[in-house]
């Protein structure tokens, strides 16, 4: 059953005369119990998807439904529906990690035994309770995000919402925090998670859509997608010691590219060991350093999409 | 619901100012005192009437400096880090978390205009006589000032809100009629207090802490009224748009 319904939501923003087109006709549907991940560029109009949402932001026109509720028409119904981790971090102050998620728990209406037992949860999860009941001013970047991601978590009812909940974090909790976005969703939660950690998030998400210049440029199932992107190729990546030009493209390969020093074959899967001795052999001619087969990833998927024409607008 | 709410939305923000709120009532005891006795040294003999000004001038200062300075401040700052942001994200009545936090901020100011009337008292004997109607009165300031603080900080950009606070800050203490009769003034200056509500304040907080020698007219208490109104007007609008 669909907790967030967005149906053709175009919003604009108007400074100093000047229109931006944040959101263009996006629709999006996020089931119970699934993790859906939003990716897009900077200003691609994710925040803004998210701050609607909440009703923080009016559409231009469009349907908002969360849980049955239209947000649109009863814009202060959404964060009573949404538990959020915003995408700055929530400076505490002196409140510790302890006491915030606690005051947000009890807020959000669950009795103060659920509330313990559910931050004890998220602490052991996290790996950071030994920052519980340490005053916000001395905690860490990090520490202030997993907090965040707790304060959302605690209590997260039918449908969280969470804008970048991996920045800052080290690698070693990024994969707990995934694990726990995981379990949000099996505990039949909806899950948006915006993050342009791709690679990361490719195991943890469910269904996605990807944003560029306000419009959605492809939704669906991620493994799907994957699959799509991927058909039966491969690639070997590799740190490229030469222009392009210098590579002769096997006539078995499917393309050949060289792009910030880093140089991407791609082939069918059957021709991984003609690809892996192609590798050698341009190594030992010095035009490479370490090379390596993979699997086409959501990422290079993403970065076909919108890659190079997000790297244009970030420029203009 | 929303009483129990309310609870948690104080300690949300009490706890997050922590320290940081008895440093502050330090402070304003500090700035009452020094109201009340420092400048007691400009003037050439620190008896009777000029005496009594500053005496019933200084509680009137304290949330000047408390509602009109340091929330606009903490309030910009509170924009600029995102704060307000996370306040807007909370399933809770915004209204709570405006009443929190004028009530927080509030009993900040509470142990200076006790202390520094107390010690004036104990030093001066500028002549109190401390009337009922200064709890009404206090409610009416306190209300009056904090929709002003609040209203201004929320509803102007960050910046320039603190800009003003510091311009807020200077004129009220060195050119409103607080802490002398507000006739030694220029007459356009008068005209200009006659609208603002720091003349108004102070007029009442005289009243109240000295009935026998002062009296407010009922426009004051009109001012001071109409001003709350004005900002906590304000102050809702901003807290209640998306």
């Amino acid at each position: 059953m669909a907790v967030i319904e967005l149906d053709h939501v175009t919003k604009s923003y108007k400074s100093r005369g000047r229109t931006t087109l944040a959101n263009d006709d996006v629709s999006l549907h996020v089931d119970e119990g699934e993790v859906f991940g939003l990716f897009g560029h900077n200003g691609a109009g994710k925040t803004t998807i998210v701050n609607q949402l909440l009703g923080l932001l009016k559409p231009d026109s469009g349907s908002i439904v969360v849980a049955g509720q239209d947000i649109v028409k009863n814009r202060n119904l959404g964060r009573y529906l949404c538990s959020v981790q915003p995408q700055s971090k929530t400076p505490l102050g002196e409140l510790t990690p302890r006491s915030v998620t606690r005051v947000m728990g009890q807020l959000r209406g669950i009795s103060p035994e659920e509330v313990d037992r559910r931050t004890t949860e998220l602490f052991e999860k996290l790996d950071i309770m030994q920052w519980a009941d340490v005053q916000g001013t001395k905690l860490s970047g990090g520490i202030l995000r997993l907090t965040g991601f707790c304060m959302a978590a605690v209590a997260p009812g039918r449908a969280v919402i969470l804008d970048e909940p991996t920045n800052d974090v080290d690698p070693v909790r990024r994969r707990f925090l995934w694990g726990a976005i995981r379990d949000l969703a099996k505990d039949g939660t909806a899950v948006v998670v915006v993050t342009h950690s791709i690679r990361e998030a490719e195991s943890a998400v469910d269904t996605m859509a990807v944003l560029n210049e306000g419009k959605v440029l492809k939704q669906g199932n991620a493994r799907q997608i994957r699959a799509e992107a991927a058909g039966n190729l491969m690639k070997l990546e590799a740190v490229a010691k030469a222009p392009e030009d210098r590579f002769e493209v096997p006539t078995w390969a499917e393309g050949l590219k060289v792009a910030e020093a880093e140089l991407t074959l791609t082939f069918e899967r059957e021709l991984a060991s003609e690809a892996l001795k192609w590798g050698a052999e341009q190594r030992d001619r010095g035009l490479l350093a370490e090379y390596s087969l993979t699997e086409i990833t959501l990422e290079d998927m993403y970065i076909e999409l919108v890659g190079n024409r997000g790297a244009v607008e970030g420029v203009r | 619901m929303s009483g129990s709410n309310l609870k948690y939305v104080i300690e949300l923000q009490a706890r997050k100012q922590g320290s940081y709120l008895v440093v502050f009532s330090i402070i304003m005891i500090v700035i009452a005192l020094g109201v009340a006795i420092g400048f007691s040294y400009l003037m050439s003999s620190p008896e009777g009437g000029g005496m009594l000004y500053l005496a019933t001038g200084a509680p009137t200062i304290v949330l000047i400096m408390t509602a009109l300075v340091t929330v606009p401040m903490q309030n910009a700052g509170a924009k600029m880090t995102g704060y307000m942001d996370f306040v807007k994200s909370l399933p809770v009545s915004r209204k709570l978390f405006l009443i929190a936090d004028v009530g927080i901020w509030a009993m900040v100011t509470v142990p200076a205009i006790a202390v520094s009337v107390f010690v004036a008292h104990l030093i001066f004997e500028p002549g109190y006589a401390v009337s009922w109607t200064i709890i009404p009165a206090f409610v009416l300031m306190v209300l009056s000032c904090f929709a002003i603080g609040y209203g201004y900080s929320f509803v102007i950009p960050a910046e320039p809100a603190m800009a003003l606070s510091q311009l807020i800050a200077f004129i009220s203490l060195m050119f409103s009629p607080i802490n002398f009769p507000i006739e030694r003034l220029p007459g356009w200056v008068q005209a200009v207090h006659e609208v603002l509500p720091i003349y108004h304040m102070a007029e009442v907080m005289r009243a109240s802490l000295a009935h026998t020698t002062f009296e407010a007219q009922p426009i004051s208490y009109i001012m001071l009224a109409a001003w709350t109104v004005v900002g906590f007007f304000g102050a809702v609008r901003f807290l209640e748009r998306a």
